[in-house]
């Protein structure tokens, strides 16, 4: 029953409007954020500098140096940004908070009070003085940038890193949390030119142990998985929306079929379905990957991006399809939507300001660059726990809409925001 | 093979649905009769495992509806209203639910087009639901019910909204699939049950008021059935003192029908109760009107 059951389901969801609207979407977005995607990847030549993109380092003294002095100038100013739950924010400090952050910046930086209150006048002057220059030549005020403060600021001497990793946190929250500040954000390191040689190690862990399309296949689930974990909750709700809408309710639920099996082959169906159009796309992209490999001698790992979509990528729309069919199950409503999308939007924001790795329990997971294996071999094990999680959850959802289909099935239900356990809905009133 | 309920009770929170149900149902078709908000709908769920019993024993031939996996697979349920996927044809619809209910895929090739056919719909079977008339749709809901050849079947109001016609046909097509399995039909319409049903229940605000053959429910109005004709001013007035039951008006005259349980007050001859005279009677009794 459930094979010929999961083929029906199968079906079904080919035959939806919602499942060809999500199919149109993915499509787009790949096109629009993979279309123009380069394939070919160039050994770096030595003599050109500045032409092998960014690095992260994380030298503490580098560390230490250039978070100081952004603080530093961001204390003349007292303006600093957040992002707090994602979201930009901009934070000036009342008296109480600036003078605690006065004493944070005097132990890191050595300067005395008096030095750092003389910084922050001396922005002012310095800022009004951009202004009236600004007026003067009938510019439009309003529309200016303000300049940014010119300070100096050493590190003193005698701060550790450990020490300074203590006040940078205490700075952080001061500001509220969230900030440039916080220990996770200043322990990343600090972005810097690749070197040569640093271009040439990414192109060789790129070309040995990515085997070319590793790398780009990382990309390409940073990409789409932003899509898979909103987009398939739409067929989702769709799918469990039509026995409502369609009257069936009465004649699908009098039927042998247990509860777990229409569920489990719907869920199953609709996972099937959405990954399709996925896999399709991944498995474009590999075909590219590799003949642009080919090209260069390469042989590139020919399953890399099935690989990544299934650790990846499948664990996402795993959940988004649960939970899609849970809330709607429970509600009979779009409601799931609504909290897919919110828990989406959260989770983009919550990635903004780290684009590489950093997967913690993010539920979208961001590895916005071609490369940078080392930083994803570091972050793997955090990888496996954040997928393994969600799926678990992603499971945990399928059980309970399982349960709520069972406990439909028997007369219960939510009608109109009110829990009747045994009641029937309005429309079934007469007795 | 035979349903047996035993007090069996069923609240919607304070309301109470069913009180007391006693009921033994065996082979043949079984009118449910009663009207809007009698309970018969809940009655129905409860035998198809749609809704939970507050207390009570019910069992469906010797499963008792605790199981649900085994009662369904020996019930076929035509629910009010019936429809499907509007998007699907017949075929797919009946498909559907065929391996919803567990048939094989040579057991849905075998049974689909036959009960079309019986149904009369062969030639619709591409039809898609959303296509259908509401006879139509009926008459794929008793053969997607009768699909795993359930040895109970449910149907609920299977005739309100279908014109006379089609309803003439769909209660033969209940007396010809009643052949060795029990039919419940719950409905409030008198006629459907005279015509299709050897036994009858009547409920009434969650009781049952009445369970026996049509002839019993006949005698209970036995003498008590009269007509006569009068003028049509007096309508009113009998119609105020006494229930009556049909009236045709011709001129200034009207020959009318109504229920007596003392000889009325003037000239009326006895005539022979049907069942709808013997339904209503018995309502009127419930309710001490007269």
């Amino acid at each position: 029953m459930f094979g010929a059951l999961l083929l029906k389901e199968c079906k079904q969801a080919v035959k939806s409007l919602a499942y060809w609207a999500y199919v149109i979407c993915l499509v787009l977005f790949f096109v629009s954020q993979m279309g123009e995607q380069s394939w070919n990847l160039a050994k770096p030549q030595p003599g050109q500098e500045g032409q092998y993109g960014y690095t992260y380092s994380t030298d503490e003294t580098l560390i230490m140096t250039r978070t100081v002095k952004r603080l530093t100038e961001d204390y003349a100013q007292n303006v600093y940004t957040a992002y707090p739950l994602g979201f930009y924010k901009r934070v000036s400090l009342g008296e109480k908070k600036k003078e605690q952050m006065g004493e944070i910046l005097a132990e890191l930086t050595g300067k005395s009070k008096e030095e750092l209150e003389q910084l922050g006048y001396d922005y002012i002057n310095e800022e009004s003085a951009f202004y009236e220059e600004m007026a003067q030549a009938g510019a439009r005020v309003e529309m200016a940038a303000p300049p940014q403060p010119d300070v100096e600021a050493d590190l003193a001497e005698e701060v550790s890193f450990e020490r300074f990793l203590e006040l940078t946190e205490k700075a952080d929250d001061l500001i509220g949390g969230g900030s440039m500040y916080a220990p996770a954000r200043v322990k990343k390191g600090v972005q810097v030119p690749q070197t040569y040689e640093g271009a040439l190690a990414e192109y060789e862990d790129i070309v040995e142990k990515d085997r070319y399309s590793g790398a780009f296949a990382r990309l390409f689930c940073d990409y789409m998985g932003l899509m898979m974990a909103i987009l398939p909750v739409f067929p989702a709700v769709a799918r469990t929306l039509k026995d409502k809408r369609s009257k069936g309710l009465m004649t699908l639920y009098s039927k042998q079929a247990s509860s777990a099996c229409v569920i489990v082959a719907r869920y199953l169906a609709l996972l099937i379905m959405t990954m399709v159009p996925l896999i399709l796309l991944a498995v474009f992209a590999q075909i590219k990957c590799s003949i642009a490999a080919e090209a260069v001698g390469i042989s590139a790992d020919s399953f890399a991006f099935l690989k990544y979509v299934g650790g990846w990528i499948f664990p996402s729309a795993a959940f988004t399809v649960a939970l899609g069919l849970f809330v709607s199950e429970l509600t009979g409503s779009v409601l799931a939507v609504l909290l897919q999308g919110l828990f989406w939007f959260f989770s983009v924001f919550q990635s903004i300001d780290t684009l590489i790795g950093n997967f913690s329990l993010k539920f979208i997971l961001r590895f916005n660059t071609l490369g940078s294996r080392g930083v994803f071999e570091q972050e793997f094990s955090n990888l496996v726990a954040n997928r393994l999680f969600y799926g678990a959850l992603g499971l945990a959802f399928l059980v309970a809409a399982v349960f709520v289909y069972e406990w439909k099935r028997k007369g219960g239900g939510i009608h109109f925001g009110s829990l009747r356990k045994n009641q029937q809905s309005p429309s079934e009133a007469s007795l | 093979m035979e349903i047996r309920i035993e007090h069996l009770d069923k609240f919607y929170g304070k309301k109470q649905a069913l009180k007391d149900l006693n009921l033994t149902i065996g082979e043949g078709m079984y009118g449910l009769l009663g009207t809007n908000g009698a309970g018969k709908t809940t009655m129905m769920k409860v035998l198809a495992t749609l809704t939970k019993k507050s207390s009570g024993e019910v069992s469906v031939c010797g499963v008792p509806v605790e199981q649900a996996k085994e009662v369904r697979s020996m019930t076929g349920y035509l629910p009010q209203d019936f429809s499907m996927y509007p998007g699907m044809s017949a075929v797919e619809a009946m498909d559907y639910l065929g391996v919803l209910s567990g048939l094989t895929r040579r057991q849905r090739k075998e049974r689909i087009v036959p009960l079309l056919s019986k149904v009369n719909l062969e030639r619709d079977a591409k039809t898609k639901v959303r296509a259908m008339s509401g006879g139509m749709r009926r008459r794929l809901g008793i053969a997607q019910a009768l699909l795993h050849d359930p040895k109970v079947l449910i149907v609920d109001e299977p005739t309100a909204g279908l014109d006379p016609e089609e309803r003439v046909r769909f209660r033969n097509l209940l007396c010809e699939v009643a052949q060795n399995r029990i039919v419940i039909l719950s409905t409030h319409i008198v006629g459907d049950v005279e015509a299709a049903c050897e036994h009858i229940g009547v409920l009434n605000q969650g009781e049952l008021i009445f369970n026996g053959t049509v002839e019993e429910l006949l005698s209970l109005a036995e003498g008590q059935v009269y007509q006569a004709e009068i003028s049509r001013l007096e309508l009113p007035k009998v119609q105020e003192m006494y229930s009556v039951t049909s009236i045709l008006t011709t001129g200034g005259t009207a020959q009318i029908r109504f229920i007596s349980e003392t000889p009325p007050a003037f000239s009326a001859k006895v005539c022979k109760a049907g069942v709808e005279d013997a339904y209503l009677y018995l309502m009127h009794a419930e309710r001490r009107e007269f």
